[in-house]
């Protein structure tokens, strides 16, 4: 039975034995803004089994991290969810006072960032760090918190854990920081990690085995991950299923490869138009035209539509997600259009 | 030169929202305006010496009493905040004038006279400040003058370590870096570049010195260094009340109040700007964020060590 | 040297700065090592290197931030890279190379406007007027598609994309024929990559510049080099035709590269091999003196503790590895 990532609200029936790990249902997150408050996060739902992988993509703006910030109950000040549900494993993850919600991060979610240099303490040995985790939310002692940080840090295939151990961070790559981290999170075997830009500015060699790496972990641990990225490759690299962002809404979402070869959202076909990798001597470079609008710029109806080729005056109007095959589509027109899937060279 | 100084009024203006700034910020234009009306506002003569009317305590004909002389305390109080705080000021500006400029100047410098520099510099901090003043007053005389340029010479470390750290901050930025590729000189660049972004800082340390420059020449008139008798001056009353102490034991609270007023107040001030300071340079946390830059191996020396 | 080149790196060596007297040579502390290429007028050339790999150090050397412990570098038939003082800065004052920055928003001056910033090399050139530096600033910018209403902004009110755009016309003002763009799309979505990397393409159609892009990700480069030259810790180890290195790379670097390079449809690889037939997974000793790839590839052999030289294995490409026309015999397809 394969897993359609919709809530139920959308009238899709999931058995007992692969209940989704992480329900989100119709998550509103409002900013205080000068001009008053504005959805930010409108609407988004998807769930998550399991040992799955989810990536949400889209442009610096779009949503996704702030979706991220809700997921992990550290959402900035001034931003408030104030609609929808989140639910891990059958507990809500809305309103949990400060104490619970510091029971469940590194036990049942944890999470990785951008830039792994500045999530350290530049002047103790990352290993120290580590083991700090382990003593702390594994509630070890120091020898077992020492041998387990070591036994971790094979297990991210970090060569020479011993001497990887003592090193402070500036003494080591953003790929070998990357990995401390993640084992850092992965460390008191939560069921979900949340991976926001996680592999974005490292080296392409980094990257793939950091990727490789959440791949391995989610078959070892059964770990279910998050994966937020702008870039589409990446998080299709190691996502079955992908949610786009727009505008602070999901606009599709369904499995990579359904997504890729046949998108059911003109943004979903532009991006997958702009992403391919060119080798010389190709066609004009693809772009998007116009730019991503910023939060006192959004309009009511389809956020999409000023930069839509397909928008008629229907697209003013509230679009509601909509089944599509394997997901979801929220567009007053899907099942006019005809798009194009990536470019299978 | 006046978009120079609407930076750090602004700062202070946005900084002041409390009330406890707003009090210290009067505290300061008050003591300053009394410092300038001096004389015009003070009820008798600081200098009138009443004999029948020694170590009088606080009255409606004057105010602060008097003291071992029969002069009205408050008078002398008034006119005595003068040579307390204008000195002060000029105490700061020599430091200012003698530190600020070869601070900058100094980056300017070939490492081996820069290292001559510091060397002398710090071993200007090296001097005990009431060594240094007594050792000015016996080559040069007592005096406020003199008293004034030993305060302000012990300062100039300060500032020049606060504006070679500031420039030097300022001097490896990426587009001062940008300027040397088109052929900028290093004079230019500092023009251009770096000491307007070093003024908010210099603006705050001279703050600070300013207590510290008040403080300190009260210090030595309280030594007798400084502001010669008959004339008041807050540290020299300070030195007078206490000697009379059994008398009057109130008296020496007067200058007492009005030094330690002062110096709160302007070290409020100062670190209110810093504080408005630090949150400018944060830079905002928001949605904005792109991609950043790979990790690199970047090249770390200040461009202007390689031109 | 061919008169048709613009600029010329040859067996450029850099060192670490080192404060100790013995001067430290040794392969260790090398950033640069034996680098060569060159740049045609009007060619656009992408430097592939990954942390580590000398990538900035060489924009820098080339630049004379940098002075290279062996080797020259000509441009326009002239030795830059031993010019210093006042020389230097009056060659930099003709500002026939220009650079522009990895971090748009670190290189231009947060206090001043773009109208000043754009200016700012013609006004330490000199010899012109407020309103000849201002039409040129209009020039520039239109050039780069921002609009003159952006002059008096500053760079904090600018977006990503049009800082890089306003850092780009910084540089053109000064008319250069040579522009070194240092990670110039990192920061940016594939929209704006792919709208930057079209500006590049028109300014060298426009204005006949020649543009050395210096990235660390294939998709920065891809459809806009007329060549490419691989820097993997400070050595060229290949430099071809774009179609060339990335269909049918020749050294196991660039195949490795290639082969971890994200694509959207995994079902199709640009070039058929997985990284783990390239890489090793447990890195073995590097040999001194040897390649400096062979600690993790999969193809060294006993030859491979010396280092490779330059090889031309077809018209302009060049290689630097013992086994290049063999490495790739060995390994099945997964086609």
């Amino acid at each position: 039975m394969s897993r359609l990532g919709l809530s139920a609200e959308y009238g899709t029936v999931a058995t007992p034995l692969d209940e989704p790990l992480l329900r989100v249902g119709g998550l509103t997150v409002g900013v205080a803004t000068g001009a008053g408050r504005i959805e930010a996060v409108r609407d988004v739902s998807f769930d998550l089994g399991r040992g799955e992988a989810l990536g949400l993509v889209g442009e610096s703006g779009s949503g996704k991290t702030l979706t991220c910030r809700a997921l992990l109950g550290a959402l900035p000040a001034g931003c408030s969810v104030s609609g929808g549900s989140i639910e891990l494993d059958g507990i809500s993850l809305l309103d949990l006072g400060e104490r619970r919600w510091r029971e469940i991060r590194s036990t049942r979610i944890a999470a990785v960032f951008q830039d792994p240099a500045s999530y350290l303490n530049p002047s103790l040995p990352v290993g120290e760090q580590l083991a700090e985790v382990l003593r702390v939310k594994g509630r070890l002692n120091r020898r077992d918190a020492r041998s387990r940080a070591l036994d971790l840090m094979a297990t991210m295939h970090l060569h020479r854990p011993a001497y990887v151990y003592q090193q402070i961070p500036a003494e080591l790559s953003g790929g070998m920081l990357q990995r401390v981290l993640i084992a850092v999170a992965v460390a008191c075997e939560p069921a979900l990690l949340i991976a926001d830009e996680a592999t974005t500015a490292l080296d392409l060699t980094t990257q793939r085995e950091v990727i490789d790496l959440l791949s391995e972990l989610r078959e070892r641990l059964g770990l279910a991950i998050v994966f937020v990225s702008h870039d589409l490759a990446a998080v299709s690299e190691l996502c079955d299923r992908v949610a786009v962002f727009y505008g602070g809404e999901v606009v599709e979402i369904g499995t990579t490869a359904d997504l890729v070869s046949d998108p059911s959202h003109p943004y979903t076909e532009a991006l997958l138009r702009v992403g391919s990798l060119g080798t010389g001597g190709d066609a004009a470079l693809e772009v998007i035209a116009g730019h991503h609008p910023r939060l006192g710029e959004l309009t009511a109806g389809c956020r999409f539509a000023p930069r839509c080729g397909h928008r008629r005056s229907v697209c003013a109007e509230l679009v509601a997600l909509t089944p599509v095959g394997s997901g979801a589509v929220r567009c007053a027109r899907a099942g006019e259009l005809q798009l194009a899937g990536a470019d299978l060279r | 030169m006046k978009a120079v100084l609407v930076k750090p009024l602004e700062l202070i203006g946005r900084a002041l929202p409390t009330t406890y700034l707003r009090i210290a910020a009067g505290i300061v234009a008050f003591m300053l305006l009394v410092g300038a009306l001096g004389s015009l506002i003070a009820p008798y003569d600081a200098l009138a010496q009443d004999s029948a009317h020694t170590f009088a305590g606080p009255s409606w004909s004057h105010l602060m009493g008097t003291d071992f002389l029969g002069r009205d305390t408050l008078s002398r109080l008034i006119v005595g905040a003068r040579p307390s705080l204008f000195s002060a000021v000029v105490a700061v500006v020599i430091g200012l004038v003698g530190g600020a400029i070869p601070g900058m100047a100094s980056v300017l410098f070939s490492r081996r006279v820069e290292f001559v520099v510091m060397r002398f510099v710090d071993a200007l901090m090296t001097i005990p400040p009431i060594v240094f003043a007594i050792a000015i007053v016996a080559g040069f005389g007592n005096g406020l003058p003199e008293a004034v340029v030993a305060i302000g010479v012990l300062m100039i470390p300060r500032f020049f370590r606060v504006v070679r750290a500031e420039t030097l901050k300022h001097a490896s930025a990426q587009y001062v870096e940008a300027a040397t590729l088109f052929g900028a000189s290093k004079p230019y660049v500092l023009r251009r570049h770096v000491w307007r972004k070093a003024v908010p800082t210099l603006g705050v340390v001279s703050a600070s010195a300013l207590g510290y420059a008040v403080l300190g020449i009260s210090g030595l008139a309280f030594l007798g260094l400084g502001e010669i008798a008959p004339q008041p001056s807050w540290g020299s009353m300070l030195s007078d009340d206490l000697t009379y102490l059994y008398q009057a034991p109130w008296a020496a609270m007067w200058p007492g109040v009005a030094i330690s007023l002062t110096v709160w107040a302007l070290n409020a001030l100062s670190d209110a700007a810093h504080t408005g300071l630090v949150r400018e340079a944060e830079v905002p946390v928001g949605t904005e964020s792109e991609a950043p830059e790979t990790q690199d191996v970047g090249s770390v020396e200040p461009a202007l060590q390689y031109v | 040297m061919s008169a048709a080149e613009l600029l010329r790196v040859d067996s450029v060596d850099v060192h670490l700065r080192s404060r100790r007297r013995a001067s430290r040579r040794d392969g260790a502390s090398r950033i640069l090592a034996g680098v060569s290429f060159a740049v045609a007028p009007g060619e656009i050339v992408g430097v592939i290197g990954e942390t580590g790999s000398g990538k900035t150090t060489l924009a820098r050397t080339v630049l004379g931030l940098i002075r290279p412990t062996a080797g020259t570098i000509s441009f326009g038939g002239e030795e830059i890279s031993r010019v210093r003082g006042r020389g230097l800065r009056a060659r930099r004052r003709r500002g026939q190379i220009q650079l522009v920055f990895q971090d748009p928003l670190r290189s231009l001056d947060p206090d001043l406007n773009v109208a000043a910033i754009v200016a700012e090399g013609l006004d330490i050139r000199g010899g012109m007027d407020a309103d000849q530096r201002a039409t040129q600033v209009v020039r520039a910018l239109e050039l780069v598609g921002l609009d003159a209403a952006v002059l008096r902004r500053r760079s904090g009110e600018l977006s990503g994309g049009q800082r890089q755009r306003v850092a780009i016309a910084r540089a053109i003002v000064m008319e250069p024929r040579l522009l070194i763009c240092d990670e110039p799309v990192s920061a940016l979505d594939a929209s704006n990559r792919n709208r930057i990397l079209s500006l590049l393409l028109e300014l060298r159609a426009q204005l006949g510049l020649a543009i050395v892009i210096i990235s660390h990700d294939l998709a920065s480069i891809a459809g806009v080099v007329d060549r490419v030259a691989v820097l993997y810790r400070g050595r060229i180890v290949e430099d071809g035709p774009p179609e060339d290195v990335f269909r049918a790379p020749a050294h196991p670097y660039t195949a490795l590269l290639v082969a971890c390079a994200p694509r959207i449809s995994r079902a199709r690889w640009l070039f058929e091999l997985s990284p783990e037939q390239i890489r090793l997974e447990t890195p073995r000793q590097p040999v001194e003196g040897g390649c400096v790839f062979m600690a993790r590839c999969r193809f060294a052999d006993d030859r491979c503790a010396v280092e490779p030289a330059r090889a031309e294995i077809a018209r302009s490409h060049i290689v630097a590895c013992h086994r290049a026309t063999e490495w790739r015999a060995s390994v099945p397809s997964n086609r």
